[in-house]
């Protein structure tokens, strides 16, 4: 704006000498680095990553094995590890957030209250600080590790964690995940028929019943099939070893510290931006439906918060990009993510550390900008049913 | 300005202090940083810094004189602020006074930081000059390892690895409080050790040769630990083979975490590990029951046992999974600060060894009864000034800070919390590993 | 031709409205107008019960207030159930306050505390008098006499404290201060500079402040506490403490800049055409039209990302700065105060803490904000 009326000449030297100014700079910075790696006998380069690590990490989703394992498969753990916190929380933040968005205009004094009293109070405490309380509570409120509750035949709950049977899907097993996707994507396209009719002025289908009938169902069925067929699926059940329970499906109670802390912070801000985005709505809308004889449900479902998520996708997008950065957090915790991997254990002991910083940021920053594209093309759908 | 290159540093001798000055190289164009030694008998030399391996050139170069060499790269150094005033180096009414003093500062601030930058790095002098020059010791320690470094209340540093330092401050200064902590974290220490920012690092740090060979030496090991493991005490666990199918808590960013896998893989055993960023969430984890183990350098586990509600439901198991020989590192290539590194720990075995004590030297030194007790106590030979200090440093030692018994038993054995016992840290008099070379 | 109709019998009265105003009206409008308003009300009622007397119980009932050790909190010891040790914090509060900062100099923290006060007060007074040199004085005295009151000035006669004595809310503060002090201006300057024609500058400063929005405050702690030492020369060491307010320095100021961008976006455009057709420099332009109008807009944005701030301060824990959450864990683990219901005291004291400020900072913006619509209705 103000720039314009610049001289041309020296709008051309303020642009050199910033230019000049930061390549002076990263050039100074490169090679004081450079020297001092020399001196220090460190060899720049990502050739480490495939030096086997030696490290044992708590919770791994694909196969790892301290001894064979390669740094590079354990910064992988490590992201995969954020990834599964992060696209829960954001799943559960999503629903907590919208429950308490909603609830702060319900009808209801005391409910609009308590939403308040969760919004503030959460929202004004450092998420650290909920995090260590978290921990602490998990670990103190659940029984010891060898007195565990039990709820049903292999099911187990003690403070490391909580212990499920692992049905094992390999081999002809993966007909059963498969039928669930199939399910899922079915379930769609009912929706999206039941859309067109609506939109046509017929009735809806019954996309409720028929989706949960498809996802439950089909899969059921896939087992069914696979047990008729001689070849049943395994299923690892937890036991008691002589420490702790072992074998099955273990949710450790790092993970579900960090999953509860986090869901529950963005919750508030996200409780915040729906808020924002109801109130955006003419309240005439919301007066016609009701003159139509629409409900509550049906008013907020049908009129107001599809009109609402215009303002709502925007914010909410920077909201889960805050959300994944801030699932680093669980270092302080012991939750083994992508930071608590490369930052913690392999840059102290490959001493990489301009690498592992670079490798590390570099994740983020790309998995900033999936989610921004990802989220812009919704939004882009979203603002089109403006009309 | 003229430079004088008269190397003197013969046979053994060393430059008693060096110091960065700037001046013209030869052909007049622009300053260069040239390093000047003199010695005792006001001899001087001048010599280019190394500026690539930057680690006591004084004594790869000397004699050599390559001033047109290292001109083109030193001038980009001018803009930084000396060490030493100007007027100091360079004669009255010279051009490079004046030149240099009235340099235009065009750039913004991104130039001028860029410069700062550009600026090679240069350590020139010897440590210990560096050391005297500044008037105290710049000693790295730990966040707070109880018993080897750790602030009381008072924010007064208190331990073995502490009491190391003070030792050297003593035997240099006559003075053990003349000396800086500054506390490190593991991933940071080597890195202040390598670029000078500490003298010697005393944080129980494991003397290993990847460590060794990284742009650094090692003194003599003050203390012989090793990894080992607090259990609770109903568990009835004896040795580590037990601890199979274990959860093991873990602090991260140390050798613990290989050592921990190594071990129980060479065993044949499994183990679940929870690592935490910090020494606070480790305890807590074990002691909330997440773990059933917590295992680090033994001699932290006394403190840890300290810290926890009910000190006396815990055992640390005697077995060890690992070397660790603390030792004080300090940056490689400076042989005269290494031996006096090495050597203030030898003095202080050599007095345990001789019965020289804090309370007793001052009186036997009056009356010394042995040719070894007068040879420690510097009252023979000229040991202490070989080494670039004074006769009495060992005195010095002694009478500031003790021997290495007292300093033991005071900060980690009998005489403090954590009751340590002495072990492999006994006199090799006393079946233990410390053994003292002679003093002669 | 025509009928008329007249009505003969009056019309009765109809019964009286149920009360509209007065606390029964409001319950039955609020908590009974239907059967499902009804059940979330007894729903939301019981859960009350619940929570709150045990809440009250322990923080208050059963609390214990005095005493010299872990002793006095042990339910064991005192005979009967315990709730949170205050005691414990009492003893502390010290340490929590002011870290390993000496004893004797302690004065010195404190008269830091009451300038802050002072500046803060006099910023955040919107009516105070001569507020400019309030700002004066926040960004520039206020930093220069803090540092040399916290650090020493042995020509002032101030003993020098090394930075690694600091501790506690003296550095939970010192970082957020700086980072505000430092994030303002500079991000005053990348916003400028985002909206910039010249375009090496605006990609310049839009890749500086999306690359640092698009990673976590954590790995950005870490580069500055591994990679910085790396990139300066040899024997230039930098602070340790100084290494993570460089990092959230940066940090802050890319969010401040985004903020005071929406806050330049905000302003019409017909005042800076205006201005320049009553024949003002644009530097003119920018600092006596629309620089103020944009700050004035972005106050509340400003007190956020402090607030977001003062809380991501607490982050410096991890890369081993001992601010207060750190010494509160350490405090939190010390043997003589072992008790059972000692960190949950220690943590409720820390929520306290954040809160009392966050939730203080937070009205205050949305009474700015509250003020700025009046007077936007006024005009």
């Amino acid at each position: 704006m103000a720039d314009s009326a610049l001289a041309p000449k020296l709008r051309l030297a303020v642009q050199a000498g910033l230019l000049l100014a930061v390549a002076a700079l990263a050039y100074g910075a490169t090679t004081n680095a450079a020297d001092k790696l020399a001196r220090q006998g460190i060899v720049a380069g990502f050739g480490f990553l495939r030096r086997a690590a030696g490290f044992d990490i708590s919770q791994t989703l694909i196969p790892y094995a301290a001894a064979t394992a390669t740094y590079g498969e354990a910064i992988l753990v490590g992201l995969l590890n954020t990834l599964l916190v992060a696209s829960l929380g954001i799943v559960l933040a999503t629903i907590l957030g919208f429950v308490v968005g909603i609830a702060r205009r319900s009808p209801n004094a005391l409910a609009r209250g308590l939403a308040a009293t969760y919004v503030e109070t959460l929202r004004n405490l450092p998420l650290l600080l909920q995090l260590l309380v978290w921990y602490v509570a998990v670990r103190v409120v659940l029984p010891p590790a060898l007195e565990p509750a039990v709820f049903a035949e292999g099911a187990f709950l003690t403070q490391r964690g909580l212990f499920l049977p692992r049905p094992d899907f390999s081999g002809t097993g993966w007909l059963v995940p498969a039928a669930f996707l199939l399910g899922i994507g079915a379930t769609l396209i009912l929706a999206r028929l039941s859309r067109r009719r609506i939109e046509a002025g017929r009735t809806p289908l019954p996309v409720l019943a028929a989706g949960s009938g498809l996802i439950l169902g089909l899969p059921a069925l896939a087992w069914i099939g696979l047990a008729l067929a001689g070849r049943v699926i395994p299923i690892a059940f937890p036991a008691r070893g002589p420490y702790d329970i072992e074998g099955g499906l273990a949710v450790q109670p790092e993970f579900a510290a960090l999953l509860i802390g986090l869901s529950t912070y963005s919750a508030a801000f996200i409780a915040e931006i729906v808020r924002a985005g109801l109130d955006s709505v003419a309240r005439g809308q919301e007066e016609a439906a009701q003159a139509l004889g629409l409900n509550r449900a049906q008013r907020l479902r049908l009129v107001v918060v599809p009109q609402a998520m215009r303002v709502i996708v925007p914010p909410l997008t920077s909201q889960y990009l805050s959300l994944t950065k801030n699932s680093s957090l669980g270092v302080l915790i012991g939750y083994p993510d992508l930071v608590h991997v490369t930052m913690g254990t392999v840059l102290n002991q490959t001493n990489q550390a301009v690498e592992a910083v670079a490798i590390t940021m570099g994740i983020y920053l790309a998995l900033s900008l999936v989610t921004s594209v990802a989220m812009n093309l919704y939004n882009r759908r979203v603002a089109l049913v403006e009309r | 300005m003229g430079v004088l290159t008269k190397p003197c540093w013969a046979e053994g001798s060393r430059p008693a202090w060096t110091r960065r000055v700037l001046g013209p190289n030869r052909a007049g164009s622009r300053g260069g940083v040239l390093a000047i030694g003199t010695l005792g008998e006001g001899c001087c030399a001048a010599i280019t810094p190394a500026w690539s391996s930057g680690v006591n050139p004084a004594l790869d170069r000397a004699g050599g004189f390559e001033g047109n060499a290292g001109a083109e790269k030193a001038g980009e150094s001018d803009a930084r602020a000396d060490p030493i005033p100007l007027k100091d180096a360079i004669p009255a009414g010279s051009s490079f006074g004046r030149r240099a003093g009235s340099r235009p500062v065009r750039w913004g601030i991104g130039i001028l930081a860029a410069a700062l930058l550009l600026a090679p790095p240069a350590q020139a002098q010897g440590i210990l000059a560096q050391v005297k020059a500044r008037g105290h010791l710049v000693c790295g320690v730990s966040q707070g390892v109880a018993g080897f470094s750790m602030p009381d209340s008072q924010g007064q540093w208190r331990g073995l690895d502490v009491e190391f330092c003070r030792a050297m401050a003593a035997a240099i200064f006559d003075d053990p409080d003349k000396v800086r902590f500054i506390p490190l974290a593991s991933p940071a220490r080597f890195t202040a050790v390598q670029s000078g920012e500490v003298d010697v690092l005393a944080r129980n740090t494991t003397w290993t040769l990847a460590r060794d060979t990284a742009a650094m030496n090692f003194g003599a090991v003050n203390f012989y630990d090793g990894q080992g493991f607090l259990v609770r005490k109903d568990r009835n666990i004896a040795e580590v083979r037990q601890l199979d199918r274990a959860t093991i808590c873990l602090q991260q960013g140390t050798t613990t975490e290989l050592n921990l896998a190594d071990w129980f893989r060479a065993h044949g055993l499994t183990q679940s590990v929870v690592t935490f960023a910090n020494s606070e969430q480790t305890l807590s984890g074990y002691e909330s029951g997440r773990c059933d183990a917590l295992s680090t350098d033994k001699s932290s586990l006394f403190g840890e046992r300290l810290k926890t509600a009910d000190p006396e439901a815990h055992v640390i198991l005697d077995e060890l999974i690992s070397k660790e020989p603390f030792a004080p590192a300090l940056r490689q290539g400076d042989d005269q600060w290494r031996d006096i590194v090495t050597w203030t720990h030898y003095a202080m075995l050599n007095a345990e060894e001789a019965g020289l004590t804090r309370e007793n030297v001052e009186a036997t030194r009056k009356a010394p009864a042995s040719p070894n007790v007068r040879r420690i106590l510097g009252l023979e030979g000229r040991y202490g000034q070989d080494l670039g200090l004074t006769n009495d440093w060992a005195f010095r030692i002694i009478r500031h800070v003790g021997n290495y018994g007292e300093v033991f038993s005071r900060n980690v054995g009998e005489g403090s919390a954590l009751k340590v016992p002495r072990g492999l840290n006994a006199l090799w008099t006393q079946g233990g590993l410390q053994y003292g070379p002679p003093i002669r | 031709m025509s009928e008329t109709f007249l009505r003969t019998a009056e019309v009765p009265p109809r019964a009286p409205p149920a009360a509209v105003g007065g606390p029964f009206a409001w319950v039955r409008r609020n908590l009974f107008s239907s059967l499902g308003n009804a059940a979330t009300t007894l729903v939301v009622l019981a859960l009350l019960a619940l929570v709150l007397p045990p809440l009250f119980r322990f923080l208050v009932l059963d609390a214990v207030w005095t005493g010299g050790s872990g002793e006095a909190c042990r339910p064991e010891a005192a005979g009967r159930p315990v709730g949170a040790c205050w005691a414990f914090i009492h003893e502390k509060l010290g340490y929590l306050v002011y870290g390993s900062y000496p004893l004797a100099e302690r004065w010195r923290p404190d008269a830091v505390f009451a300038l802050m006060l002072l500046g803060g007060g006099w910023m955040l007074w919107l009516d105070a008098p001569r507020r400019g040199l309030g700002a004066l004085f926040f960004f520039g005295v206020f930093p220069v006499a803090a540092y040399l009151l916290l650090a020493g000035a042995p020509a002032l006669g101030l003993k020098p404290v090394p930075t690694g004595l600091w501790g506690g809310m003296i550095v939970t503060f010192v970082v957020s201060l700086v980072g505000i002090v430092v994030s303002l201006p500079l991000g005053i300057l990348l916003a400028l500079g985002r909206r910039s024609d010249l375009p090496v500058i605006r990609l310049a400063c839009t890749l500086f402040i999306e690359f640092w929005r698009g990673v976590p405050l954590i790995t950005v702690l870490f580069m500055a506490n591994v990679m910085l030492p790396l990139f300066l020369p040899g024997d230039i060491t930098i602070d340790r403490l100084l290494r993570p307010l460089v990092g959230v320095a940066l940090f802050a100021s890319a969010y401040m800049a985004e903020v005071v961008r929406g806050g330049l976006q905000a302003v019409p455009p017909g005042q800076a055409q205006a201005a320049r057709a009553l024949g003002l420099t644009e530097l003119q332009i920018l600092r006596f039209v629309v620089l103020p109008q944009a700050i004035k807009i972005v106050v509340p944005g400003i007190v956020n990302t402090f607030i977001g701030l003062f809380k991501d301060t607490t982050l410096v824990s991890i890369v081993g700065i001992a601010d207060f959450i750190r010494v509160l864990e350490s405090a939190r683990i010390d043997p003589r105060w072992a008790a059972p219901s000692v960190p949950v005291t220690a943590y409720a004291f820390a929520a306290l803490f954040y809160f009392a400020f966050c939730f203080g900072m937070a009205r205050y913006a949305a009474f700015i904000e509250r003020r700025l619509a009046a007077g936007e209705g006024a005009r």
